[in-house]
């Protein structure tokens, strides 16, 4: 079961990436980015297509943008990649949103393991299935 | 020259009224509803494919009454037929002793029970009027090749005073004269000032002169029916205090009121001495026409046919 | 520019899935626009029939590719060893850009991911309005630059109808009535008097043409 987070790289210096990525060690794959309105629709299903079983993106506080409203646009961008998933079968859960807020970093990244443990893996990844 | 037309030339309040033909191929319905009228209105106008629901067609419909002695008037839209199919059947309506033709737009296609047929337009209203009058006067068809017998025609058209916006309606009603409108009927009238606006803007333009003008009216079954019609069909306007008096009837009492309303629309068009006529449009309802004619004491003004 | 939308996955699946070797090819041009067929939308569209193939244990190859304009032969023809490549291909182009990629590749078997529905405007981003029928003979000066023909549902050249209230279209309330805002128009011109005229009745053969219609330049010919 393997996890990709996308994530405006304000929100965790590189050492910190480093470590998570280890603490989860080959369950979890950190993609940080200029802004989460970097992220594009294609990003996201190319994500589940060759590497990962589910994905979470994770921005910025609404109204804290370093570029104003990237963080609104990827909205949108989930919505619609959720929506041609479930078009051809495949569960729109595996695509999650999530704010950066009160919660910390790691937190957040603990909820998205968490949330994600019910899944299967995708048929089509070879990776064997255990340390959900 | 038809009966409708004689009697405007005299100087006559002319009463028309409407038929709706059946949704099926019996003639007797069409009789029935005949019978019912004859004997109160000057002519009788049949709906063609009105709300863009297919019924009988107009031009048999008219026949039917033609052989009853009745003085149909033929109402005729753009919205189903090309300027082939229109120019066709007015030779065949004229052909048959039919010759009060009224141009219409028509519905769109969309609201009635064909919302995936074609609509036509191919010509529109004002086109339409103006090939029927070089038709008749210049013996030609559109394009310019000549007829071998003319049409004798009194052609119509429809007005809605209620329409927005109101200003432009006194230039369309301008375009139609002079395309060869000689009769106009107006959609249905519930606000008398509204009306009379608008029958002052036509007079600064000199119009009432060069047409004959009948006011439309229809009798109201309901409140529920009058609330539909003020909601749900564009151009129609009812005032507060009509919708007060249908509301405040008891339901048994409704269409009486209804009835009421419509007569004391009447009686007020028969002062206006621009207004020509009444047209009684009783959707379903044909049977009141009777009694609405007997109370404005309009049956016994006119030469029975 | 020419507005499409994407097919319904399913049908596209349906016809695509038939086949073993499969290219979308996208058109980066009007329908890039209305994003419906440009490169981000033939990517997306690509990665997600992979996935769909994979987990119905369909084996097919899909590959992408997307070229600036589809209904140009000229541009098509460099591809020529990438579609000979392929035993079909799935056309995000226009129906103008779907038929010009069979007329070059006859033997490739051409599958339209797209349902191309009019010739118009995007009004604003995310909102594409039809504003253009393709008459042939176009008289939007007499009509203060809002065309009859497409904004009124019933084609007149000398409305309104009966059935404009409130600067609506009967046909529904979302539709404003095209005679309101082209008086509105002429009056911002001060070209009310433009509809004083009774416009004669419209030559339809211009746009019914008699079988496909075609404009031959010689002077752009090679």
């Amino acid at each position: 079961m393997r996890r990709a987070i996308f994530y405006c790289q304000r929100l965790l210096p590189e050492r910190e990436r480093i470590l998570l990525e280890s603490t989860y060690k080959d369950t979890l794959f950190l993609f940080p980015m200029p802004c989460s309105g970097r992220i594009q629709v294609t990003h996201l299903l190319k994500a589940l297509e060759v590497h990962s079983d589910a994905v979470a993106v994770i921005t910025c506080p609404l109204g804290q943008c370093r570029y104003q409203d990237g963080n609104l646009w990827v909205t949108k961008r989930v919505d619609r990649a959720r929506t041609l998933l479930s078009s051809i079968g495949i569960e729109p859960e595996r695509l999650m949103l999530l704010r950066n807020s009160a919660l910390d970093f790691n937190a957040l990244v603990k909820e998205v393991m968490e949330s994600t443990k019910a899944l299967t893996g995708l048929n089509w990844h070879n990776h064997t299935g255990e340390d959900r | 020259m038809t009966r409708l037309r004689d009697l405007l030339e005299r100087d006559n309040f002319v009463v028309t009224a409407e038929l709706g033909p059946p949704k099926g191929a019996d003639p007797e319905v069409v009789k029935k509803k005949a019978e019912l009228l004859k004997d109160y209105v000057d002519a009788i106008n049949v709906t063609d494919n009105q709300t863009a629901v297919v019924r009988m067609s107009s031009l048999a419909s008219c026949v039917i009454l033609k052989e009853l002695g009745i003085d149909p008037v033929l109402q005729m839209t753009v919205r189903d037929r090309n300027r082939i199919a229109l120019q066709s059947d007015i030779l065949g309506a004229s052909s048959l002793g039919i010759e009060n033709v009224l141009c219409i737009s028509g519905d769109h296609q969309s609201l009635g029970n064909q919302p995936q047929a074609k609509g036509v337009f191919d010509l529109d209203s004002i086109q339409f009027i103006n090939t029927l009058k070089t038709m008749r006067d210049e013996g030609r068809l559109l394009g310019g090749d000549p007829i071998t017998k003319p049409p004798s025609l009194f052609l119509g058209a429809v007005e809605n005073p209620f329409a927005d916006p109101l200003e432009f309606r006194v230039l369309r009603l301008a375009k139609k004269i002079r395309a060869g409108a000689q009769f106009i009927q107006t959609q249905c009238i519930y606000d008398i000032e509204r009306f009379k606006k608008f029958l002052s803007l036509c007079e600064n333009e000199g119009l009432l002169q060069k047409v004959y003008l009948i006011g439309g009216v229809t009798p109201l079954k309901s409140f529920a029916m009058a609330q539909y019609m003020q909601n749900k069909v564009s151009g129609i306007l009812i005032p507060d205090d009509i919708m007060s008096r249908m509301k405040a009837a008891p339901k048994s009492k409704q269409r009486e009121e209804g009835i009421n309303i419509c007569v004391e629309t009447i009686l007020t068009l028969k002062e206006i001495k621009s207004v020509k006529g009444v047209h009684i449009m009783a959707i379903e309802w044909e049977d009141a026409v009777p009694e609405i004619v007997s109370r404005c004491s309009l049956k016994s003004d006119q030469k029975r046919v | 520019m020419i507005v499409a939308e994407q097919k319904p996955i399913k049908e596209i699946m349906e016809n695509a899935f038939k086949f073993k070797r499969l290219l979308l090819l996208g058109c980066n041009s009007c329908v890039a626009e209305c994003a419906a067929g440009g490169e981000k939308e033939t990517n997306e569209l690509a990665s997600l029939l992979r996935m769909a193939a994979l987990k119905q244990g369909i084996p097919i190859q899909i590959d992408e590719k997307t070229v600036e304009r589809q209904c140009v032969r000229e541009l098509l023809v460099p591809l020529e060893e990438l579609i000979l490549s392929h035993d079909a291909i799935l056309s995000l182009g226009c129906g103008a850009g779907a038929q010009m990629v069979s007329e070059i590749y006859p033997e490739i078997p051409v599958i339209p991911g797209l349902n191309t529905e009019f010739m118009g405007e995007t009004q604003e981003q995310g909102v594409w309005l039809e504003n253009c029928v393709g008459c042939g003979d176009c008289m939007l000066f007499y009509f203060g630059g809002i065309c009859p023909l497409v904004r009124c549902s019933k084609h007149l050249l000398n409305g309104p109808c009966g059935g404009s209230q409130g600067g609506r279209c009967e046909v529904a309330p979302e539709v404003p009535c095209a005679w309101q805002l082209i008086i509105d128009r002429l009056k911002a011109q001060n070209s009310l008097e433009r509809l004083y005229e009774i416009y004669p009745p419209k030559d339809w053969s211009k746009k019914q043409g008699k079988g496909p219609r075609k404009i031959i330049r010689e002077d752009q010919k090679v």
